[in-house]
This record gives structure tokens, C-alpha cells and sequence, in this order.
């Protein structure tokens, strides 16, 4: 997967979109195609015991639709493609009216949630987009429906989600959630600068080997300021453990219990990334910008930086924010790092965002 | 140099200060209102760029595209102007009680209340939040101002404004068969104003960016505050910061307003209070 390139990525990108609309376009009658096997996925939960309780206690409006609350933290264009997938669904049908509701960023929505769920199942939304790392938190809460026990009622076909992505949503053998908006980080360079310093603008480098080689050659041909730079950010570092193919946290990071200790620190990831990061910072060739993801991205788009790692979420800002040409690649590896085994970074998951299903 | 003549340097010396001061103090907004106006490449142009290229409404169209940002003026001004309105009367009226009144545990109410001071809003929240649901008034005007209409401090500082006032013209008043409620109004009330307006300003700005207790206990966009309809602006990954700023300038404008017209009550308030201790 890694050796296709940034089209892949894209198309996970795309693939997850669909699972999104399929998930929104549950409920209506049709039965062809992938979107049409989710659809009824929704709708399936009234077919279910414990959901049919939750669909009773909602009251039908005047038209007699079944009115379901959707909590989601997709702001600005996001927010925009989410309400749109929505508004299709309510279109579809007349059965079930989907209330799409903004509720501030994940972890906002989080702190909603904590208050909703000690407050009775009455300020509860019946979906809920969760972010990654929340997952073990719904399912802890005992209020959730796995969305896989939709999936036999409903006749969706499970295959269509990526593996790797479903296997990062399914605790105690059960994927919980439907994945809506899944994103990895990956380099982004600067085909201006590589064109300047001499490089391949087409050949994005692979390893970190190759990165303080670009990152020196861009430097020293005074087209930017720093050849690389990253966020001091905790999600890049547990994807880099990642790439490693080494485990975060003990118990096959949470999957088969709950984690009581990380395992960086015994299995040598940890020190790998550190040297490697202070070894990039010593030679100058990268720059240090803080915590504030933004303000990297800001010194990239500025042309400052030739190279910074960042989520794909963020590709369409960088695009429309940067004068110059934005290329793109996987997250560098480390050269001895064990080739594309099924847990390398293709498996990242921090910022997937998911969607639940609440009783 | 005459003494008039040295004068008149003092003062251009004096102003010149003021004037750097002031722009180091509006630096910020002046520069919201730059970027506000700038296209994304010129917000990311290096070197960075203090003015906009042009006057442009694009940002202030896409922000106003994003989220219904005159709705949340609105609800905002409906919630701060209740709760200032409430905290103003309720304070007034406790404070009054505090400073002029003698009953027995006056001193142990009065620090228990101040106590409550010492406690973090975000640990009451929940506790709010669960009250506010038993009564089913989630997502109301009714939710977002309840627990706002009288504060610790507002009485704390109504009842410093009264002890201000001088006890003999309240005893004199009482023994010449004044009410006490007729002693607020008509002597405690308008020796206070400055006081109580100051106090207004304060409520009003802070209930204005309240974020915590709006986000919880709202779930609709047409009940949304305005810091909340800022937030809808900003993404999970990367923001962009032109219709962030043009946002930020269009919940400033309000909040200017009131300080504008209330800045002179706020001064002199202020300068009271300090003189009287």
C-alpha cells in the first residue's frame, strides 16, 4: 500500500466518506448497492431489542417521523459535507428525520457526553460521532449498540470497511463503532523548494534517512528556512511507534484489556523516535515550532519549511493556503523498520473519527 | 523654558506614552481586523503582514456562511442582558442587606457565601447540569441564565459599595421613619451607581464568554452563544483563520458597544473604589 503512493491514501480518504454516506443514508428503502445494504442500518435499530426501547421513548412529530439526535464535531467545510450527507438521508425517506447537531470539537463532545450520561438516558443523542480515542470509553459507558449487531439485521456488508480500520474499533472482538472520517499523518513537502534545491519534485523521501538528506539539500539551497519540521504532538509519536510495529500500551495496546502501563519505554520505540527527532534538530536542518500543530502548518504554508509531517485532514487547507505546490507521501519509516507488516502506519487510527450508536 | 512652555512638553511627552500604549493594548484587534480582511495567501505571506491589501467583506460572507452568527449575537444578548439585569438587583439588594442590617450569623452567611467564591465554576457544572435536566429545561433561554442571577461576587461588591456610604445617614434616616427599602432606592441606590454600573460591565462581558455551561446545556444551533458559534469556525485538524477573525470581529462589535457606554460608570467605579477602600 505504502509503495502507491498518496493516491491510496486518498482513497481511503474517499472510502471512509462513503462508509459516512452510507451510514447517513440509512433507513430508506432501497436495497441495491453499498449504500443501499447500510441503509438500513439505522433503521435496523428499531428491528433490534435493545434499540426499539430507545426508538419508543422518541417522539414521532406531527408527520409521524422518527426523530433521531446526531451529535458530530464537524465544523467548517467538514461541518458542511456532514450536514449535507444528512440532509440526503432525510430526503431519501420519510420514516426517520435525522437532527444533525454541531457540538463543539471532540473533546467537547466528550465532556457532553460525561454530563448527558450521569443525567439518565434522556439528554442521551441516539448518534454520536466519537473520536478515536474515546472508543474504549464508550463502550466502558455499557450504553452502546455495536454496530456490528446491525450488520446480520441488516444484511451490510461488513468487507467494505478496510480492515485495518475496522480492527481499530473492534474491542473484545466486536467493532463498536461505523468509521465516518479516518485520517493519518502523512508529509507534506514543497515542490517549489525541492525544484530549487535540485530534487525530484515527484519523489517524496520514504525513510528519515532520506528526509535530513532533502532536508539538508532545500536548506542549503537557501529555499527555505528549515528543510523539515514537526508538531511536539503526541499523535505523531504514537504513530511513529506505530511504523515500528511496536505496541503504545500493554494488554496488544487495550484490545485485550484494559492497558495498565505503556510499553514504549521497554520496547525501545520511544528512544528510536527521541534520537531520531533530536538528531534531525541538532544537524539545523529542521525547526522547532512549538506544540501548536497550527503553527507549523502556518510556517509551512508560509514557504518556510520544506517538509513537515501532518494529518491528511488537513490537505485541502494546505492546498488553498500555500502558493506554492503541495506534494505529498507516506509518514517516513525508519530503514529498519519491518516492511508494511499489517500494523505499520497504515493502521493509524488517533484522529479517525467514528460514529455510535447510543441505546 | 517658562513654566508653560515646559508644560506643554510634559504633555506632548504624556501623550506620545499614551498613544504607544494604547496601540500596544489594541494591537490585537487592530490585527483581527487586518487578517479579517486578508486573503489566505496574504495571511500566510512571509514576512508576515500588519495591513489587509484591501478592504474585503469575504471572510466576514464565509463566516456568516458557516455559522448564523446575528442568532448568536442575539442569544448572547439575551442571556448576558438577563444575567447582568438579575446579578445587578440581586446583588444590590444582598449586599444592601449585608452592610446595613444587623441579624444574628450575618458574619458566618457572609463568609460562607464568599467561600463559594473559592470554588471553580467547572466543578459545579455537573451538578448544574443534573438539576437543570431533572427539570427538563434543557436547551432553553431558561437553562443557559438560571445559574448565573446572582453571584458571590456581585453581592461582595454591592455590599463594599454600601459600606462606603456613611451608617449615620442610614441611622438618621431610619430614626426620621424612612423604611429601609425607601433608604435603598431613593439615598443607597444613587450613591451607589457608579459602583453598580462597573459591576454591570463586568457581568455583562464575562456571561459573554462564558463557553463551558452554553456548550453542556445547549444542543441546537439556534441556541447557540456566540464564543460556542466561534468555535464552530475552527476545525479539529487546521483552521482557517480569516472567517475566525471576521467571526471575532463580529462578537467584539457588541461587547465594544457596552464598554463604550458604560465606560464612564466604569471609571468612576472604579477610581471610588479605590480613593474610599
Amino acid at each position: 500500500m505504502r509503495k502507491n503512493g498518496t493516491r491510496v491514501l486518498a482513497g481511503v480518504l474517499a472510502g471512509t466518506m462513503a462508509a459516512a454516506l452510507a451510514g447517513c443514508g440509512s433507513g430508506s428503502g432501497s436495497s441495491t448497492g453499498t449504500s443501499g445494504t447500510t441503509t438500513k442500518a439505522a433503521a435496523g435499530a428499531t428491528t433490534t431489542t435493545v434499540a426499539s426501547g430507545a426508538s419508543t421513548t422518541k417522539s414521532a412529530d406531527a408527520s409521524g417521523k422518527i426523530q433521531l439526535t446526531f451529535w458530530h464535531s464537524m465544523s467548517e467545510a467538514n461541518g458542511q459535507a456532514v450536514q449535507a450527507l444528512v440532509d440526503d438521508f432525510n430526503n431519501s425517506q420519510d420514516e426517520i428525520y435525522v437532527n444533525a447537531e454541531y457540538q463543539g470539537k471532540y473533546d467537547d463532545v466528550k465532556t457532553k457526553m460525561s454530563a448527558a450520561l450521569q443525567s439518565g438516558k434522556d439528554q442521551l443523542p441516539d448518534i454520536v460521532q466519537m473520536y478515536d480515542i474515546g472508543t474504549k470509553y464508550m463502550v466502558d459507558s455499557g450504553l452502546v449498540i455495536p454496530v456490528e449487531d446491525m450488520f446480520s439485521t441488516t444484511g451490510y456488508d461488513p468487507n467494505t470497511i478496510m480492515g485495518i480500520v475496522k480492527s481499530y474499533y473492534t474491542v473484545d472482538g466486536k467493532q463498536y463503532s461505523m468509521p465516518l472520517n479516518v485520517s493519518t499523518p502523512m508529509l507534506y513537502y514543497n515542490k517549489d523548494a525541492f525544484k530549487k534545491a535540485g530534487l525530484d519534485p515527484e519523489k517524496a523521501p520514504t525513510t528519515w534517512e532520506e528526509v535530513k538528506e532533502d532536508a539538508k539539500a532545500i536548506q542549503e539551497s537557501g529555499a527555505c528556512r528549515y528543510g523539515y519540521a514537526q508538531a511536539i504532538y503526541g499523535w505523531f509519536f504514537e504513530q511513529e511507534i506505530a511504523t515500528l510495529g511496536q505496541d503504545y500500551g500493554d494488554n496488544e495496546n487495550g484490545r485485550s484489556g484494559n492497558v495498565t502501563k505503556v510499553m514504549w519505554n521497554e520496547n525501545g520505540a520511544a528512544k528510536k523516535i527521541m534520537d531520531n527527532w533530536m538528531d534531525l534538530l541538532n544537524s539545523g536542518y529542521a525547526g522547532n515550532y512549538g506544540q501548536v500543530t497550527g503553527d507549523t502548518q502556518t510556517a509551512f504554508f508560509a514557504g518556510q519549511v520544506g517538509m513537515i509531517i501532518e494529518s491528511t485532514a488537513i490537505l485541502r487547507n494546505a492546498i488553498n493556503n500555500s502558493q506554492f505546490e503541495i506534494g505529498t507521501g507516506y509518514l517516513p519509516r525508519f530503514s529498519d523498520a519491518p516492511d508494511d507488516g499489517g500494523r505499520a502506519v497504515d493502521l493509524r487510527h488517533h484522529r479517525a473519527g467514528s460514529r455510535q450508536r447510543i441505546l | 523654558m517658562s513654566s508653560k512652555a515646559k508644560r506643554r512638553v510634559f504633555l506632548t511627552i504624556i501623550f506620545i506614552v499614551n498613544v504607544i500604549f494604547a496601540f500596544i493594548v489594541l494591537f490585537p484587534i487592530l490585527y483581527c481586523f487586518n487578517v479579517s480582511n486578508m486573503t489566505k495567501t496574504e495571511i500566510y505571506a512571509y514576512p508576515p503582514q500588519f495591513f489587509a491589501r484591501a478592504f474585503s467583506l469575504d471572510n466576514y460572507r464565509t463566516a456568516l456562511q458557516l455559522a448564523p452568527f446575528f442568532r448568536f449575537i442575539l442569544n448572547s444578548l439575551i442571556v448576558s442582558g438577563v444575567c447582568t439585569a438579575a446579578q445587578m438587583v440581586t446583588g444590590a439588594l444582598a449586599g444592601y442587606c449585608f452592610a446595613m442590617f444587623e441579624f444574628s450569623g450575618k458574619n458566618v452567611l457572609f463568609t460562607i457565601m464568599l467561600a463559594t467564591m473559592m470554588i471553580p465554576s467547572q466543578a459545579i457544572i455537573i451538578a448544574n447540569y443534573l438539576t437543570i435536566s431533572q427539570w427538563g429545561i434543557n436547551n432553553t433561554y431558561a437553562a443557559l441564565v438560571l445559574p448565573y442571577l446572582a453571584s458571590a461576587f456581585a453581592v461582595f461588591n454591592m455590599r463594599q459599595a454600601f459600606l462606603s456610604l456613611p451608617r449615620e445617614l442610614y441611622e438618621a434616616a431610619l430614626v426620621d421613619g424612612c423604611t429601609r427599602f425607601k433608604f435603598f432606592y431613593s439615598v443607597g441606590f444613587p450613591l451607589i451607581k457608579p459602583a453598580l454600573g462597573a459591576l454591570g460591565i463586568y457581568t455583562f462581558l464575562d456571561t459573554w464568554n462564558y463557553y463551558m455551561w452554553p456548550l453542556i446545556v445547549v444542543n441546537t444551533v439556534d441556541m447557540r452563544t456566540v464564543q460556542i458559534g466561534l468555535g464552530m469556525l475552527q476545525g479539529s485538524e487546521s483552521t482557517n483563520f480569516g472567517p475566525v477573525m471576521a467571526g471575532a470581529m463580529m462578537i467584539l462589535l457588541p461587547s465594544i458597544i457596552i464598554f463604550v457606554i458604560g465606560q464612564k460608570q466604569l471609571v468612576e467605579g472604579l477610581t471610588a473604589g479605590a480613593v474610599k477602600g
